[in-house]
């Protein structure tokens, strides 16, 4: 690798730290935002996002070689790192280090979808069921089934629906199989605001059901879904790491970080770099998540500090 | 007791008692040259211990410990005539006719509950395997068997219909002998789920101790088994579906055989592992690429890519074979020269085959109207992209190395490979109903071509075991007359230009053939693998008694 | 409060009845078939024919399933295609080591959990709370079958302190004593429990800490602390029995984490539980086991959080009011 590739991870990692400083000054002019980097590990939190999301949109900028290129199969593989290749080769040849930047685009783009149609729907159902009361237990029982049922064996039988589980399909059943806790925690909240004074006083102005939710309810139920976000990414990537072991997931020769874990799994001992640096890359955006997830639950409700 | 004597006693007492009680420990644990316990680790599920109805090939190491056939191929495997093959349940037989074989079974065999076996269990055995209800996967390698009947209890007397070199071989091979006396009540059609297969009984040298469900199937030798008491105690067959998981076990002690390595990671593991010991035997299947001849909705109609004999050619041309092969096994495979397994005597290396030439297999597609029109690095044809899906099994890391491995290097062509990983049931599925472009088939073979090459390559399978729609009457003739052939060296000849079209016409590209490579705790002497059935020698094994290790001693 | 609970067994029966009607109809509508012999042989299509009407499969779908539901309220769970046993049979001999596995793994899970979280709450933003806490964090996010693979590793090859794999010994389990029985189950139930239950105590832990904390904020713990209340006595006896309750819901919540994260567990470790028993029977398309699986998980399921709702209303009534 040329000097100018080592260069291009190491300005991502500038910009990551960048970033995470200049979020935490502008953000610690507003009380929320100083109670959010209160926890040490928030600021890591944001630079850690950053560089991943900066590593997926910039893959083909910083990595030397095409991911997919096998560079000899019978020389190359399973090459411990080196200068040429800093995070070595796996099994087919392949350049770990561009396989792990391409992988951020796929990984990423999963969490972030099938996440985002999980806290929808989650939403959705959670203000629907605390909201209307007659909604409430048949929504509650759906809710119920849908804990009821082993999460992965679902998975499994609604992938052996399709012959071949297209991308987009992948994303919509991890985001249908993730949704409950979500309405749960909405509805919750979703009940509690009910019963304040601005919700009561908007109702009896007269306003619609429909308006009293999107002006006054959802606004004020936004910390559990934003939280629900956070969260919910980490655990959508761990999934997608699970399904990929077990066979099922990214299509080859498309990379993610859990077909890449996959595909190196059974060599662990002679070539761990296979799996080490997708495993620890999957490690951090979950970690970053998590400590996110916990800032934002402290900035969205405020409490005095612990003795 | 005086009183002067108690002081002393009481003294000594004490000690005494203690040293007693050492003393008198019982030694523990068995001792001798027919002791030994051996740990195997399995990775396919077993179904049912009960041989007609198995489908599992897990099954039948386990079932063949316990059951047995009138007689087995040598060492040599060679199938044709009767010089070669190994008496077991039956004593000797003779010939009365070229169409008649006699059988006289073994005066000491017994079945493992006391009953003899007799003629009658014979007939029995084969009236069930091909009975339609019990619905036998080996219902048709019988077929070339009339009758069995009964001449008296010693005697079994076999009919065949046609002449054959294989006859014998047809007669015993996949036939395991039955106990009538406890099979006869069972309803026909319920053997599929008889209880007698998770308790089965039979003469082999090893009974069925117990089976516990998801983990270990336990044997204990027969000490009474008429051909020699198995010198090896005890077998217990651990379920460990992990590849990874089961070599660790194998280098942590805790496994004693492992019949099958896979790749050179574990080999080279499994080398320095200074307590096993590694043994390499010719592995009975063979993985091709398989291409679809018929197209996808319509079988009538050839597959609009693979139904031009050229293209196929191109893509056989375009597969450096033997660096893939290279590259996954190491040293541990070959290229067969046609759709082969190490096991037969027809591999030939010499057989012509298409060579590696990439450039040649760029002109020929250009011939053929293929070539880059959009720039986009996929040849196309009429607004059709030289674009297939190839189907692999999600279970099988071999197939799918090769699947990534060979979607590179078409891509150097201009070919695009969309690689479609689906559970085992899926491929099956579709690769017998035509609903696939190509996909990467691994065969587990008999001891002779005969049986199950006519299947896969003729009109006769098609819909079923002949997943590509290979059908070519010359072919057919050739291979009519490589079966007839008497003799090893005229069989060679004929299957020779049999599997020359073969690989004119190329139905599938022949990738590779693993070797076979085991391993065995070293404890274990005279450790010997048949390589059409790795099991069947087992009962040879021993453990030397200077050799024996904690679990051998063991007490039941 | 009887209304209430056999309102709440009422909608628990129809749950499950929800999640076996859909297990059965998906697992009947996915592509692939049962009875294909494995991939390295070609399936004879009249073998496969005659095991399909064998077990009763050439009959249209809702003939099936209405004798499934037939079969199931007399008892009758079917016949496993793959096991060629009752499938009732198979899936006894699989729970006990799905509870044991559950169970250990729920064990190390909240009992760790609790300490871990007292010693986070206490420390609270020194350095063995940045310290513990980032190691916990890095623990929940690693894939759970990575950490078996690397614990199996460790623990069973390079270490050799545990067996690899299995639930007892294969060769000296029978001729063990009644003790010795036990501490072999134990030895090899500790791997695949540990690996399922650090990574959930981990989670355990950091949120016992975020509870603690809360309600060590409370007034009456500060009035406490005032009045000169030790400050372990304050911990232990008033912060902790509220901070418990939370807990009950974490429960109910962990058991189908539990019974889900042990496929991958199972598959590792070859623990011969539901989760690798239902991973195979998916797999290879044994349709009876499947649906009886997922009736089975269900039910458990189900229980589970019935008992943690009798739970929880049995210690604040509000609930009962305000859900009946």
């Amino acid at each position: 690798m040329t000097l100018g590739a080592w260069l291009a991870p190491l300005t991502l990692v500038v910009l990551a730290v960048l970033a995470a400083t200049v979020t935490r000054r502008l953000a610690e002019r507003r009380p929320a935002g100083r109670r959010f980097f209160r926890h040490p590990p928030a600021e890591a939190g944001v630079g850690i996002l950053v560089f991943f999301v900066a590593l997926a949109v910039a893959a083909p900028l910083v990595t030397p070689y095409h991911p997919d290129r096998q560079l000899d199969i019978v020389g190359l593989q399973h090459a411990a790192p080196s200068w040429a290749h800093p995070l070595g080769t796996d099994l087919y040849s392949r350049d770990v280090w561009s396989r792990l930047a391409f992988g951020a685009r796929i990984s990423l783009a999963i969490g972030a979808l099938a996440t985002l149609v999980a806290v929808t729907l989650g939403t959705l159902v959670g203000v629907a069921a605390g909201y209307a009361r007659r909604l409430d237990a048949v929504l509650m029982r759906l809710v119920d089934v849908g804990l009821a049922m082993p999460r992965l064996f679902i998975l499994l039988v609604i992938v052996a629906l399709w012959d071949q589980l297209p991308l987009p399909v992948l994303i919509l059943a991890i985001g249908l199989t993730t949704w409950f806790a979500t309405s749960r925690l909405v509805r919750a909240e979703v009940l509690r605001l009910r019963e304040l004074a601005f919700v009561e006083a908007a109702r009896a102005a007269g306003a619609g059901a429909v308006r009293v939710v999107l002006r006054h309810v959802l606004p004020n139920a936004v910390a559990p879904v934003v939280v629900s976000v956070a969260v919910g990414v980490g655990n959508v990537l761990l999934l997608e790491a699970g399904l990929s072991f077990l066979g099922i997931g990214v299509r080859p020769p498309t990379p993610s970080w859990g077909n890449m874990i996959a595909d190196g799994a059974h060599h662990v001992t002679t070539a761990p770099w296979a799996t080490v640096f997708p495993g620890l890359a999957i490690a951090l955006v979950v970690m970053a998540s998590t400590a996110l997830g916990d800032a934002l639950r402290d900035a969205f409700d405020p409490r005095p500090e612990a003795p | 007791m005086p009183a002067r004597l108690r002081r002393p006693l009481r003294r000594i007492a004490g000690p005494a008692l203690a040293l007693g009680l050492i003393g008198c420990e019982p030694r523990g644990g068995c001792t001798g040259e027919y002791c030994g316990t051996l740990v195997i680790n399995t990775a396919g599920q077993v179904d049912i211990l009960l041989p007609p109805v198995s489908q599992q090939l897990a099954a039948r190491a386990i079932a063949d410990q316990i059951f047995l056939k009138l007689a087995d191929v040598g060492p040599s495997i060679n199938t044709l005539g009767d010089a070669d093959f190994e008496p077991l349940l039956a004593e000797r037989w003779e010939w009365t006719d070229s169409l008649t074989l006699v059988f006289h079974l073994h005066p000491r065999a017994r079945w493992h509950d006391g009953t003899p076996v007799t003629a009658a269990d014979v007939a029995f055995s084969f009236d069930a395997y091909t009975d339609p209800r019990v619905n036998s996967p080996y219902r048709t390698a019988l077929g070339s068997i009339r009758t069995v009947t009964v001449r008296d209890p010693a005697t079994a007397v076999f009919r065949f219909g046609r002449r054959s070199p294989e006859l014998f071989y047809d007669a015993v091979y996949h036939l395991r002998i039955l106990p009538a006396h406890l099979l006869r009540e069972t309803p026909r059609d319920q053997w599929a789920t008889a209880p007698f297969g998770r308790a089965p009984v039979g003469s082999g040298p090893y009974r069925f101790v117990s089976w516990q469900a998801g983990q270990d199937i336990e044997l204990a030798a027969d000490s009474t088994f008429f051909l020699g008491r198995p010198r090896i105690r005890r077998l217990i067959w651990r379920g460990v579906p992990d590849l990874q998981v089961a070599v660790t076990r194998l280098v942590a002690g805790e496994a004693d055989v492992q019949e099958l390595l896979f790749t050179p990671a574990n080999v080279e593991q499994v080398r320095r592992a200074p307590h096993l010991a590694t043994y390499s035997y010719n592995g009975s299947v063979y993985t091709f690429l398989a291409f679809n001849l018929a197209a996808r909705d319509d079988t009538a109609r050839p597959h609009p890519l693979f139904g031009d004999r050229e293209v196929r050619r191109a893509l056989w041309m375009a597969t450096d074979r033997e660096r893939l092969l290279r590259s996954v096994f190491g040293e541990l495979a070959r290229v067969p020269p046609g759709p082969v397994s190490q096991l037969w005597s027809i591999w030939d290396p010499e057989i012509r085959q298409l060579p590696y030439d990439t450039a040649e297999a760029a002109r020929v597609l250009q011939r053929r109207g293929w070539r880059d029109g959009d720039g986009d690095g996929v040849r196309d044809r009429g607004g059709a992209r030289l674009a297939f899906g190839l189907l692999v099994p999600t279970t099988s890391a071999v197939r799918r190395q090769y699947a990534r491995l060979l979607q590179e290097a078409y891509r150097g062509l201009g070919v695009a490979v969309e690689i479609e990983e689906v559970e085992p049931t899926v491929l099956e599925e579709r690769a017998r109903a035509g609903r696939y472009d190509a996909a990467l088939l691994t065969r587990s073979t008999d001891p002779t071509p005969t049986s199950g090459f006519a299947q896969a390559w003729t009109r006769a399978g098609l819909g079923g075991p002949n997943p590509t729609r290979y059908a070519n009457p010359a072919f057919e003739r050739l291979l009519a007359a490589a079966g007839q052939a008497e003799r090893p060296e005229a069989a060679g000849a004929a299957w020779r230009a049999a599997l020359e079209m073969l690989n004119q016409d190329v139905p599938g590209i022949w990738l590779n053939a693993p070797d076979n490579v085991a391993a065995v705790h070293h404890r274990v002497a005279d450790v010997r693998f048949r390589p059409d059935a790795w099991w069947a020698l087992l009962r040879t094994w021993r453990i030397p008694p200077q050799q024996l290790i904690d679990r051998d001693r063991v007490e039941r | 409060m009887t209304v209430w609970l056999v309102r709440r067994v009422a909608a628990a029966a129809a749950t499950v009845l929800a999640v076996v009607t859909l297990t059965f109809v998906l697992v009947h509508a996915a592509p692939g078939a049962p009875f294909l012999p494995g991939s390295d042989r070609a399936a004879d299509p009249a073998v496969v024919e005659g095991l399909r009407r064998q077990f009763g499969l050439d009959r249209p779908l809702p003939v099936q399933y209405a004798r499934y539901l037939a079969g199931l309220a007399t008892g009758k769970l079917g016949m496993s295609f793959t096991l060629r046993r009752p499938v009732a049979d198979a899936i006894a001999a699989a729970v006990p080591n799905t509870l044991a596995l559950a169970a250990a793994a729920l064990l190390i899970d909240f009992g760790l959990g609790l300490l871990l979280g007292l010693y986070l709450a206490t420390h609270a933003r020194r350095a063995g709370d940045v310290a513990l806490g980032g190691a916990l964090l890095l623990l929940q996010s690693v894939p759970t079958f990575w950490l078996g693979l690397i614990v199996l590793l460790v623990f069973g090859q390079w270490l050799g302190w545990l067996p690899v794999g299995g639930a007892t010994d294969p060769v000296v389990y029978p001729a063990l004593t009644w003790a010795g029985k036990v501490a072999d189950r134990v030895r090899h139930l500790a791997l695949p429990a540990a690996t399922l239950g650090l990574v959930a105590a981990a989670g355990t832990a950091r949120f016992q800490r975020a509870a603690l904390l809360e309600v060590l904020r409370q007034p009456f713990v500060r009035t406490a602390r005032a009045k000169g209340v030790p400050e372990r006595r304050l911990v232990l006896a008033h912060a902790l029995r509220h901070a418990l309750l939370p807990l009950i819901t974490l429960f109910g919540l962990s058991f189908p984490f539990l019974l889900t994260g042990a496929v991958l567990v199972e598959t590792i470790f070859a623990w011969p539980g539901m989760g690798k028993l239902a991973a195979d029977a998916v797999f290879l398309r044994d349709y009876p086991l499947v649906t009886a699986i997922a009736l089975v998980a269900s039910v458990m399921v189900v229980l589970g959080s019935l008992l943690a709702d009798c739970l929880y209303a049995a210690a604040d009534p509000r609930i009962r009011v305000a859900d009946g």
